[in-house]
């Protein structure tokens, strides 16, 4: 597994990643190492609202229909709010 | 006679599939899978993350925004065969098939997914019968 491998698991998966990196410095011959620490940095979670708008007719069956309201939205009934995201 | 839908209507239909797709808590999937139906689907051999929302409609097109790759797919020995657009918790809306060319989804660089491999799926859209 290479570096970005394994960084899209970390992301993919959480978790923390810390490579080990060793610098020879071509002026000095001195080798450093230096340690790097990676945590996920995802964007931000996803905030909607998942409303079933059922309709119940007269037989008794049912249509549930999904309704997705996202922050700013809304959703009517002739005119009339009903639910806002 | 074929049977044609209206241009409003099929619009409705693109959009009907986007928020099924969106009916989870969070983004829908798409997974590549072995022969199935969307009754009965067949084992998963790797799982792409959707955007949320999936996609947007226009002209009774859904296009589907980026879709965020598998970096380690379970895979199979098995080629793979279909492939279903599913919510966030698994309910699976579409079935389709998958071959190299000439269907739904053509998959390049090989039909069988080794463990571990990187599936990605680089545009898609879903147009509502005509």
């Amino acid at each position: 597994m290479n570096m970005q491998q394994a960084i899209n698991r970390m992301q993919a998966e959480g978790g923390t990643l810390t490579a080990t990196a060793q610098v020879t410095r071509a002026a000095t011959g001195k080798t450093e190492e230096h340690v790097l620490v990676m945590t996920p940095q995802g964007p931000p979670p996803v905030t909607k609202k998942v409303l079933q708008l059922v309709i119940k007719r007269k037989d008794g069956s049912t249509e549930t229909l999904p309704v997705i309201l996202r922050p700013g939205d809304s959703a009517s009934l002739d005119g009339i709010v009903i639910a806002e995201g | 006679m074929s049977t044609t839908h209206d241009a409003t209507l099929r619009n409705t239909l693109a959009t009907a599939v986007r928020d099924a797709i969106d009916g989870g808590a969070g983004a829908g999937k798409l997974v590549f899978r072995l022969t199935g139906s969307v009754g009965s689907p067949g084992t998963a051999v790797a799982t792409l993350t959707l955007s949320d929302p999936c996609g947007t409609v226009s002209g009774a097109v859904l296009t589907f925004s980026s879709i965020t790759s598998d970096t380690n797919a379970a895979g199979n020995a098995s080629a793979v065969a279909a492939a279903t657009l599913q919510t966030s918790a698994g309910t699976v809306c579409l079935h389709c098939a998958v071959a190299a060319s000439s269907s739904d989804i053509n998959m390049s660089g090989g039909l069988t997914v080794g463990a571990g491999d990187t599936v990605s799926c680089s545009s898609l859209t879903y147009t509502a019968p005509v």
